[in-house]
């Protein structure tokens, strides 16, 4: 397997986790990078992600992995695959796969909420419990975000609050930080940003 | 306010974010001329289109024009755009268009006038063309719905008719010419053959639709823009030729598009390579009017198939005939991959289709019924239509009963026993009068008769096998009224369009409860005008527009519809329908004739 390491930023964006799966699968057929496919009836690209991202989060250090069919060099590929993505998609590393998506169990998020205060976060982070209502497939159910929230950490910036949240990102647990953010800040109309920086791993190393 | 802010609190922020593969960015210090594409509806139909495709590229071929996109926003976006005054800006750029030489519209269907109201309004244009002064845009307008320009001439400063790939660079370099004096030129621009200013335009002077004559040598773009988010039409599309020889009495499009033009396998392979190789997708689609007419359809699939199958790239074949679908050609294309088969057959008796000219017979029908469920089909879509001229009751009961019989045909001959088995699908639309038909003259049926008849065809489906969707026939009426409109309708439009009448063609943003009060506050009944026969020697509000087939060649064809009686093909014979003398085409120009 071979591990692509790429951002995800700028208009890129507003892709979904679909929209991103079919960009990367034009994007390997473009560079022409001899992809190994699915078998079956409907033959794509074989393309394992490492977590989705949700639309509207820009993504720092986002994995995919793809098997080639036969052997090419990981900075050609780099070099092909960065002539012709959309605007806001780089790959800024190519490697041999060495770990399991499935090891990974956090992710460091960086909110940037427009109008909002320091102060304004540690009010509403100070309460013992904040629920939330998340929307899953099973129906709408309630979570403790407090209690999920892994670390966070808030500063003031030129128009705004910068928060760094440390939240559960994976297979078993999984916490948005759109959730949060559409906690904390309930009005629609609030500017805001939001980046995933990295992900961890269960010993809350670098993955 | 940078529109940027907005996005993440739309539904589909990706139709208004830019920064799509192969979208054409330059710098505006660099070009001359900034040329706002606008087409009247959401991002997602605009990007399905092929048209636009091949005129954003030929504009931006050019390093001193830069053309952008511009679509209709969703409500939700609207609704932003307007509480933060953020005006209607180029995807491109996300520069506001009202600061663009020119904003133009493409009409692909009626039913989208009420978006260009719209589209002017939320760039800070104002909508009517008399009160926009000197230093706005040109607000120009193309496409199929140009033909009759009538409804649309209190709006639009000047309408571009016909096929766009030369006019269009024409009408810049005039622009630069007369160094952005928008009087100039449009006096200048209302003397080219193809355009039509209303202001000015002398109603003695026809317009007449410009034809690309080579089609094989007329720009086509090499590189798609591939969106970011998922459209109708998300595909390479290759279109193979321009007209089409079959002259089927209701359809605008097979008389407007006229002559029968056709590009060459080996132009069109060397296109698709390109276009596969600078936009990653897998499905190639061959767009045209009737793809079986394509003469060298067998030799063009072996180079295709050639292509595209070690590439794992799909070909989807639209606007198949049945009449001339052979088992060999489907094997090829597999037609049937997905199991599901299509047909138009438009009416439901021989009598009706060759009143319509609709050269399909029953045996056609089922010959290709066969074919398919031998192959393992085991679902059929059929689309017909309810209210063409001279259609009795007869007719419509003929649709179910040739919706049972293909049924019945399943299962006689199916080779699988068990499944689901055969499922029928009849979609069902309602007639509308098409300017530059044969049936240009025809009364559309009134909103209670197209509901009876809905009813009728309805009570006649016994089978659990056969489904039928149809609408309720109220956007029907309206497309029939601005299809054959006047200029008084430009009224009616405005009201409408300031009573909240927009996005028309969606269901679930379509008003008719407003466009009823707008009719009776402008004084205009349906009546009057979709409802209405209009007479053979009466003066018709597209007159004023010379789209090639003659009006001579339309009334006989009218009244061989009355007696029921077919016309053969172009390339059985000549009708002298009148296209020959603006550009012949390639079956007007064989020898054959």
């Amino acid at each position: 397997m071979i591990r692509i390491t790429f951002k995800k930023t700028s208009t890129a964006i507003y892709m979904s986790h679909l929209d991103l799966m079919r960009c990367m699968t034009r994007a390997l057929s473009r560079a022409q990078i001899p992809v190994k496919y699915t078998e079956g009836f409907n033959p794509h690209p074989y393309l394992v992600f490492a977590a989705p991202l949700a639309l509207g989060i820009a993504g720092e250090r986002e994995y995919f992995e793809i098997k080639l069919t036969e052997p090419m060099d990981n900075d050609e590929i780099k070099a092909r695959l960065n002539a012709t993505f959309p605007q806001g998609i780089t790959v800024t590393e190519i490697c041999e796969s060495d770990s399991d998506f499935n090891e990974i169990e956090s992710a460091h998020y960086v909110l940037f909420v427009e109008g909002k205060t320091a102060k304004d976060w540690e009010d509403f982070f100070s309460a013992e419990e904040i629920f939330a209502e998340k929307k899953t497939k099973r129906g709408i159910e309630t979570v403790n975000v407090k209690t999920e929230i892994l670390s966070a950490e808030a500063k003031d910036v030129k128009d705004g609050v910068e928060i760094s949240l440390h939240l559960p990102c994976g297979n078993r647990r999984n916490l948005s930080p759109l959730l949060v953010l559409k906690t904390f800040v309930p009005d629609e109309a609030v500017y805001y940003t939001a980046t995933r920086l990295q992900f961890f791993d269960k010993n809350g190393t670098d993955f | 306010m940078n529109p940027e802010r907005l996005l993440l609190r739309v539904k589909n922020p990706a139709w208004y974010s830019g920064g799509e593969l192969n979208s054409v960015v330059k710098d505006k210090a660099a070009v001359k001329t900034r040329f706002a594409f606008c087409f009247p509806d959401l991002y997602d139909v605009a990007m399905s289109h092929l048209g636009i495709k091949i005129l954003y590229d030929v504009l931006n071929q050019r390093d001193d024009i830069w053309c952008e996109r511009v679509c209709m926003p969703a409500p939700d976006m609207d609704a932003l755009m307007r509480e933060n005054h953020v005006p209607l800006f180029g995807l491109e750029s996300r520069d506001p268009i009202r600061h663009f030489d020119f904003v133009a519209f493409t009409l692909q269907y009626e039913l989208c006038y009420t978006n260009v109201l719209s589209m002017l309004d939320l760039a800070g244009l104002p909508v009517l063309a008399a009160e926009r002064s000197d230093d706005m845009p040109v607000v120009i307008a193309g496409g199929p719905c140009t033909v009759n320009p009538e409804p649309l001439v209190d709006f639009i400063d000047l309408f571009n008719i016909g096929e766009g790939e030369e006019t269009l660079l024409q009408l810049v370099d005039l622009w630069q010419e007369c160094n952005g004096n928008k009087k100039e030129f449009l006096q200048r621009a209302d003397q080219l053959e193809s355009c039509y200013v209303p202001a000015l335009h002398d109603k003695s002077v026809k317009v007449r639709r410009r034809i690309v004559k080579d089609l094989d040598n007329a720009p086509y773009p090499e590189k798609l823009i591939v969106p970011n988010a998922k459209v109708i039409h998300d595909r390479v599309s290759m279109e193979i030729m321009r007209g089409c020889i079959r002259g089927c009495r209701f359809c605008q499009a097979g008389m407007i598009y006229r002559p029968f033009r056709q590009k060459s396998p080996e132009r069109m392979m060397e296109q698709i390579k390109k276009l596969c190789e600078s936009t990653g997708y897998d499905e190639v689609s061959l767009t045209s009017l009737s793809s079986s007419d394509y003469d060298r359809l067998p030799e063009f699939a072996d180079l295709l198939l050639d292509y595209c199958t070690p590439r794992k790239i799909n070909l989807a074949l639209p606007s198949l005939r049945i009449d001339n679908f052979s088992k060999e050609l489907l094997d090829k294309l597999q037609a049937v991959r997905g199991a599901s088969l299509t047909f138009a057959p438009e009416a439901g008796t021989q009598r009706l289709r060759d009143a319509i000219n609709k050269n399909i017979t029953e045996e056609h029908i089922f010959n290709s019924c066969r074919i398919a469920f031998e192959g393992g089909c085991d679902s059929v879509k059929l689309y017909f239509m309810i209210g063409l001229p001279t259609e009795t009751d007869e007719d419509i009961l003929g649709i179910a009963d040739l919706a049972q019989r293909i049924v019945n045909f399943y299962y006689q001959i199916r080779t699988k026993k068990g499944g689901r088995g055969l499922s029928v699908t009849i979609s069902l639309s309602t007639f509308v009068p098409k300017p530059f038909t044969p049936f240009q003259w025809e009364p559309q049926i009134s909103m209670d008769e197209i509901h009876r008849r809905q009813r009728l065809l309805k009570d006649a489906i016994t089978s659990r096998k056969i489904r039928l969707n149809y609408h309720d026939g109220k956007t029907s009426v309206m497309e029939g009224i601005f299809s054959r409109g006047d200029r008084r309708l430009g009224k009616l439009l405005l009201c409408a369009w300031k009573k909240g009448c927009r996005l028309d063609a969606w269901d679930e943003h379509f008003r008719y409860d407003l466009w009823t009060e707008a009719m009776e506050e402008c004084g205009i009944r349906a009546e009057d005008y979709a409802g209405r026969r209009y007479d053979y020697d009466e003066e018709l509000p597209w007159d004023v527009i010379d789209c090639g087939v003659s009006k001579a060649f339309l009334v006989r064809e009218a009244k061989l519809a009355q007696e029921s009686k077919t016309s053969p093909n172009c390339k059985e014979k000549c009708l002298g329908c009148g296209v020959k003398k603006i550009c012949g085409g390639d079956v007007c120009d064989s020898d054959n004739l």
